[in-house]
């Protein structure tokens, strides 16, 4: 179906239009975003009601490279909260941008469309080139857009995924021409190399050679250095983007292609990347804890929150993998939320330091409010989306993993010290600065996610419906595989 | 000689009688602008020529050259530097400069004859006529600007290395002649040599990689091109690079089975080093001539890597993988040099070409930020540019071959080559902290440019286009 594909050009196109529509007239630029995110709302949520959808049309015939999309369950829900949380971020940062407001709604609009490439791929060099072009619009948001470090930040991201992307692509590349010796043509088609019987050997490294990628992008101790300086430098809607969306597309990775692929080379890496999972939940807690920067904070929680990803995929459990999903789903949301008050924050005092906030309940209760909802999200109470996904993942690799799953508990009190310390040294204590509290176009899409959060923490199943065809067949995968521990 | 060599010889005729036209018409009154309609008009003839003649069988031109397709497809790339080097002399010398500007575009048809003279020759003989005439016209248009000290300076180092180099090249053949008795390219390297063989062949390789600039005969290029007018700094980095490595890499396709092992380690420490340190010392510059040297460096080291695998298997593979890296290469050099030029006038004493000049261009002049950026990206091989096809190629041949020690200098290489061309690339984005200006428009050098930026992301984008067919245009049959 060729229309799949507007869902990668169409926002390239919409964002030129809303850079020239900004060019003509200041503010303009915002409107027209905001209705061609939602005009591609509309169509991938027509495409998804329609069903499962593919495409394929030849694109480098030398190299048998085709431009493939997949569109199925797990890629509609990715693709759909891609465009939501762009939305989300073209909303926070209304009138927060006040320099070169037309290349930014273009740099926004850029990412979307490298990040859709990203989630609807079944091509891997088509997979590898939107990897890598998602990178270009991020990093001109932190470079232009970011804050006082912003130079180093970038370079920093750029560096870090580019070359963890390079040896995505030599591992492509040698798996194409595997396909070459065996079946006699080239191939990256992800449906034709899963089929592939590669010897064990070459298999791990292989293997390796997307980890790392993938965890670069997730990411995991000891790969993880970029993030807190990304995700702290970046504007607002940057750092909702990275954090909502871009650190998903590895978890995404992992479950599309490196355990598909790999199924029996993953299993025996799986002890390392457990515990390697276990590392990030604690190492991120703690770092956090130690953080008196909001952003920054926030930015080691995700590492945390990251972590439980990482153990729930390798332990490879139908219940583990649904809680992956969840955790993807609720991490996006709450850490956006979370960047979003640091944002509003900042906004508002010109400084990101716990140490010049605390009291503002008496000035912001509403603020304080959503914060509260937003911080016990990530803590995992019950009835808010993250607790569902923490506890399957945790119950998933029990089964297998029981050491691993019960360290990794501990996290969940780590996210309790680090996220009430947050929350108590922003706005609890005597009143200090008076800050302006929630207005209309705040308070409404705050309330959007709060209320998102309550309706997925009661009515997990919904996703989990939607992602069960993806789930479903890697889980037959791991029954296959003989290797199991 | 029958007709239809002759006619098949008739880009070279073209293009020599068209060296005669232009000095007549200098000789009979100066005028700049009319010497460049006609150099162009030269230059495009000579291309249309050239295609329409495009060989699908390999036929001996005279005893010292050839008519096949490597050297043909080379010769489009020759072309495509000439072209882009007369089209933007125009806004470079600003019409009125105080040198003589009608020289210039006899020098640079004077040195594109040569190029393509060289990319055909099959005869000891043909490589050094052609060879000379490409460096030594070169050679005087590296000095152009003779107020510049920076600019003599560098053309003497040029000459009395490129000099050296020469004669080394001679000594080579030399030996080469006195051990088989041939000076026909195939006949001379079709028996394995002796140990003074060797050592006449490996003179050889030495002299092309000084004009490769390979390390470790790379010393002369960062000061070279510092000094030389921007023009003269793109000839140098397209038309003699891609000239100098068609023959290399049709020398390599001809070694003898004895002699291979040796070369293959030879070259692919030449490689490897040339990946490694190129791209090192390109981190610490500030100057973009420099950086463009070092750069240069680093990736005459990638394509070298295509060169070494030559001698393994796969010529096919090989051919188009350093055919399409090498495009890619020239067409990025082309954009950076030609934005550069478009900033900077030739009668200034200083070309632009420190980083902190280019700061904050991207808000003043979008469109040349723009290409310049993605230029920059080409080069350190993102994705929808046309560098990363060609690196895509030169990745999947060491792959295939199983080169790991080539592959991981080429990984190091890129990653600390990403550094540095970011590092312009985020200048372009920073805030602006002077005015400047660009020349003023010459419609048909700003139309050329774009036609090269476009494709750049074209071929990036759908690298079937030209990709497809590469086997087809450089292989017979």
């Amino acid at each position: 179906m060729v229309a799949l594909s507007g869902l990668i050009w169409a926002p390239l196109l919409l964002g030129l239009l809303s850079w020239l529509a900004e060019h003509r007239q200041r503010g303009a630029g915002n409107w027209v975003s905001l209705a061609g995110l939602l005009l591609l709302l509309l169509l991938s949520l027509y495409l998804a009601a329609m069903g499962e959808s593919a495409l394929s049309l030849s694109w480098f015939a030398r190299f048998n490279i085709h431009f493939a999309l997949l569109y199925d369950g797990l890629a509609q829900l990715m693709v759909v909260m891609t465009i939501l949380l762009a939305i989300l971020a073209l909303a926070v940062s209304w009138q927060e941008i006040d320099r070169r407001q037309g290349f930014f709604h273009f740099s926004l609009m850029f990412s979307v469309a490298g990040i859709n490439g990203v989630f609807l791929a079944a091509d891997l060099f088509l997979f590898f080139l939107c990897w890598e072009v998602m990178l270009l619009p991020m990093t001109a948001l932190i470079l232009i857009w970011g804050h006082e470090n912003r130079r180093y930040a970038a370079i920093k991201f750029f560096i870090f995924t580019q070359v963890s992307g390079l040896l995505m692509l030599i591992a492509i590349i040698a798996l194409a021409l595997f396909h070459q010796q065996i079946e006699g043509t080239l191939s990256f088609s992800l449906a034709e190399l899963q089929h592939l019987d590669l010897p064990g050997e070459s298999q791990f490294w292989l293997m390796l050679g997307f980890f790392v990628a993938f965890a670069v992008k997730l990411p995991t101790v000891p790969l993880h250095t970029w993030l807190p300086d990304a995700h702290t430098q970046a504007p607002t809607a940057g750092s909702v983007l990275l954090a909502g969306i871009l650190l998903k597309t590895g978890a995404y990775g992992l479950i599309r292609i490196l355990l598909p692929l790999f199924p029996e080379a993953a299993m025996n890496f799986a002890p390392v990347a457990v515990t390697l999972g276990v590392i990030s939940i604690l190492y991120g807690a703690l770092m956090a804890f130690s953080q008196t920067d909001f952003k920054r904070l926030v930015a080691y929680s995700s590492i945390s929150h990251m972590g439980f990803i990482l153990l729930a995929l390798f332990s490879w459990q139908a219940i583990a993998l649904q809680g992956a999903i969840l955790t993807i789903v609720a991490h996006g949301i709450s850490s956006a939320a979370l960047f979003c008050m640091a944002g509003m924050l900042q906004h508002r005092l010109h400084s990101r330091e716990l140490g010049n906030m605390g009291g503002l309940w008496t000035s912001a209760p509403r603020m304080a409010t959503m914060t509260l909802v937003f911080v016990m999200a990530g803590i995992g109470l019950p009835g808010l989306a993250n607790f569902n996904g923490e506890l399957l993942s945790l119950l998933g690799s029990f089964a297998v993993y029981p050491a691993h799953a019960m360290v990794a508990a501990l996290g969940i009190i780590g996210s309790a010290l680090y996220g009430l310390q947050l929350f108590q040294r922003a706005f609890q204590g005597p009143p200090g600065k008076e800050v302006q509290d929630l207005q209309g176009r705040e308070l409404g899409f705050c309330a959007v996610m709060v209320l998102a959060l309550v309706y997925f923490g009661l009515q997990p199943h919904l996703l989990l419906e939607v992602s069960a065809a993806s789930l479903d067949k890697l889980v037959a995968l791991a029954s296959f595989s003989e290797v199991r521990p | 000689m029958s007709l239809n060599e002759l006619w098949l010889l008739s880009p070279v005729l073209l293009l020599s009688a068209g060296i005669l036209v232009l000095m007549l018409q200098t000789s009979w009154q100066r005028h700049a602008a009319l010497a460049r309609g006609l150099t162009l008009l030269i230059l495009l003839l000579t291309l249309a020529a050239h295609l329409y003649w495009y060989p699908s069988q390999a036929q001996t031109l005279t005893l010292l050259f050839e008519h096949e397709p490597v050297g043909a497809f080379f010769t489009l790339m020759l072309l495509l530097a000439g072209l882009s080097v007369a089209f933007l002399q125009g806004p470079y010398s600003g019409g009125q400069s105080r040198e003589v500007s009608e020289e210039f575009y006899l020098l640079l048809l004077l040195s594109t004859l040569g190029a393509m003279l060289l990319v055909m020759a099959r005869h000891v003989a043909g490589v050094l006529i052609s060879i000379e005439l490409m460096s030594l016209s070169m050679l005087a248009m590296l000095a152009y600007n003779r107020q510049r000290r920076d600019s003599l300076e560098g053309a003497i180092k040029y000459l009395l290395l490129s000099g050296a180099a020469t004669s080394l090249m001679l000594l080579g053949f030399g030996i080469l002649y006195a051990v088989t008795g041939k000076l026909l390219l195939t006949e001379m390297l079709a028996v394995s040599p002796g140990l003074l063989g060797k050592a006449g062949m490996v003179l050889v390789v030495a002299a092309l990689a000084f004009k490769l600039s390979l390390v470790p005969l790379h010393f002369w290029t960062p000061d070279v091109y510092q000094g030389a007018p921007l023009n003269s700094t793109l000839l140098l980095t397209t038309l003699s690079k891609a000239a100098v490595f068609a023959l290399l890499i049709k020398l390599m396709l001809m070694i003898p089975e004895g002699f291979a092992q040796d070369l293959i380690r030879m070259l692919s420490w030449m490689a490897i080093a040339s990946m490694l340190l190129g791209n090192w010392l390109a981190l610490q510059q500030s100057n973009l001539k420099r950086l463009m040297a070092y750069s240069a460096i680093a990736h005459m080291g990638y394509v070298l890597v295509a060169a070494v695998i030559a001698m393994d298997l796969d010529h096919r593979l090989v051919l188009e993988a350093a055919a399409y890296y090498l495009l890619a290469y020239l067409i990025a050099s082309i954009l950076i040099f030609s934005v550069l030029a478009n900033l900077s006038r030739l009668d200034a004493d200083q070309d632009v070409d420190r980083i902190e000049q280019i700061r904050g261009l991207f808000w003043q002049h979008p469109w040349l930020a723009v290409i310049l950026a993605l230029a920059f990206l080409s080069l350190a091989g993102m994705p929808v540019t046309v560098g990363f096809i060609g690196k895509f190629y030169l990745l999947t041949l060491a792959v295939k071959l199983s080169a790991w020690w080539l592959l991981s200098a080429m990984l190091i290489g890129s990653a600390v080559g990403l550094y540095y061309y970011l590092r312009v690339i985020f200048s372009l984005f920073a805030e602006p902290d002077q005015q400047r200006h660009s020349t003023p428009a010459f419609y048909l050098s700003k139309l050329w440019l774009g036609l090269i930026a476009g494709s750049l992301l074209v071929l990036g984008l759908l690298p079937g286009l030209l990709g497809d067919h590469l086997g087809r245009l450089l292989l017979l049959g």
